[in-house]
């Protein structure tokens, strides 16, 4: 897979060649070059912080997850690109980590979590780069297109898996569905989305 | 499991192993087929990916802007932060620590210096007015032949009834051997003190003894035992009154 964002690059960076890949980039930075966990941000860093975002609900602790994350790379990255793209790798131990953060605050009321929202909704400002949201959005609109070409139980139960960690057997209950009805439409479901987004995935 | 399943039943095991959910006997034919075809591990690296695209659809949600300056700066070595920002300060700082440092101890050490200066001041203001008494009178001695570097003095304090008797150069003694003050009046000698120096040749020592007010002259005898009634040793030293 090749996510390589390279129409919307910071001017001020004149150190790194943005026309490296991501796996590149991360060399360097494993090396000691920090200015390149600043391009690997400009890449992914929305999408690592709406992720966890979305399955948090609530940006402050989105934004510390975010950081938590992108500096954890820098303390023990375990990256073998033999068996991963850089991407995957990324957002896979951003899913594991929020999912376990999810995990520790079960408690929280949706009261809570609805109040949060709404006053993250008021504080937000937007402050990021307008070619960088351009770029995202053009992939946002074809994995949006790709899911919606799923049927209705195919994605929620992708979703539920994804965003939310739950387990087949706790999706089955949720859904009110046998449980192997939520693994027929999880695996076909992923195999249909793979073969819409094709051309991101190769 | 069996060897016959077609190409979308596969598919669907290998979508279930990506999302977590294959049963222990779709695992263990998995692991047989992988041993056996290692192309399978490209359709599951495809199919993780595909999972990992899914966060593109998300809203459109943003961290606050500084999130990225928060982390890189977060991300430095302490000792880059250091070269390239804190070195300035930290010198800085430790030239303005030593400085005060050094300051403090110039100032203790002046100030103590003006004490001992201030003590000698009053030391020597009262011996000059006790020397400015009418009554009180001052011997100075001096070394004989046996020991010629030999010097000192003896202030009488008539009113108060004391001598102060101060001696330097003077050898060390052995055995019982002490040094003895005479006082010499009329030719008759009265023995005043007995006295051993210290290691640097040094007395001093406080006297009371009436017969110092009526002596003409002094002498310092090296006497083999104390408290001897006349002079027995050699003459060490003689004193006239200067004042």
């Amino acid at each position: 897979m090749n996510l390589e964002y390279r129409d919307s690059l910071p001017s001020s960076n004149t150190d790194l060649n943005y026309q490296k890949t991501d796996e590149e980039i991360f060399e360097l930075f494993q090396k000691g070059n920090v200015d390149a966990l600043g391009v690997i941000y400009d890449r992914y860093g929305l999408l690592v912080y709406r992720l966890i975002y979305r399955m948090l609900n609530n940006s402050q602790e989105a934004e510390d997850l975010t950081q938590e994350i992108f500096i954890s790379l820098q303390k023990k990255p375990n990256y073998n690109p033999q068996r991963s793209s850089f991407y995957t790798y990324l957002m896979m131990i951003t899913r594991s980590r929020t999912i376990d953060r999810l995990r520790s605050k079960r408690y929280h009321s949706s009261f809570l979590l609805k109040k949060d929202k709404i006053k993250d909704l008021i504080d937000r400002q937007n402050h990021v780069n307008p070619l960088e949201m351009a770029t995202i959005d053009e992939r946002a609109n074809q994995v949006r297109n790709a899911l919606n070409n799923l049927s209705f139980n195919q994605r929620r139960v992708l979703e539920l898996s994804y965003y939310e960690g739950l387990s087949q057997s706790e999706i089955a209950e949720r859904l009110n569905l046998p449980l192997g009805t939520v693994k027929t439409h999880s695996r076909r479901g992923l195999l249909k989305l793979k073969k819409n987004l094709q051309d991101l995935v190769d | 499991m069996t060897n016959n399943h077609d190409s979308q039943k596969l598919d669907e095991i290998l979508a279930g192993y990506v999302l977590g959910n294959l049963d222990e006997v779709e695992l263990a034919w998995l692991n047989q087929e992988l041993a056996t075809n290692p192309q399978l591990k490209e359709k599951i690296k495809q199919l993780e990916a595909t999972l990992t695209l899914i966060p593109y659809s998300l809203p459109d949600d943003i961290p606050n802007a500084y999130l990225r300056s928060k982390i890189l700066a977060k991300a430095r070595p302490k000792d880059y932060k250091f070269n390239r920002f804190n070195r300035l300060i930290w010198i800085v700082s430790a030239a303005t620590m030593f400085s005060t440092l050094w300051l403090g101890i110039n100032n203790y050490s002046l100030r103590r210096q003006i004490a001992i200066k201030n003590n000698e001041v009053q030391q020597h203001q009262e011996l000059i007015a006790l020397l400015r008494k009418p009554n009180n009178r001052l011997v100075s001695f001096q070394g004989l032949d046996n020991l010629p570097q030999a010097s000192g003095s003896l202030f009488i304090i008539p009113e108060e009834k004391k001598a102060i008797l101060a001696l330097q150069n003077l050898e060390p003694l052995s055995g019982k051997q002490v040094y003895r003050l005479w006082a010499i009046s009329q030719g008759k000698k009265t023995g005043c003190a007995n006295f051993t120096p210290d290691e640097k040749g040094i007395v001093y020592l406080q006297l009371s003894n009436d017969a110092l007010d009526d002596a003409n002259s002094l002498l310092v005898t090296v006497e083999p035992k104390a408290d001897t009634l006349q002079p027995q040793g050699n003459p060490i030293l003689t004193g006239s009154y200067s004042l």
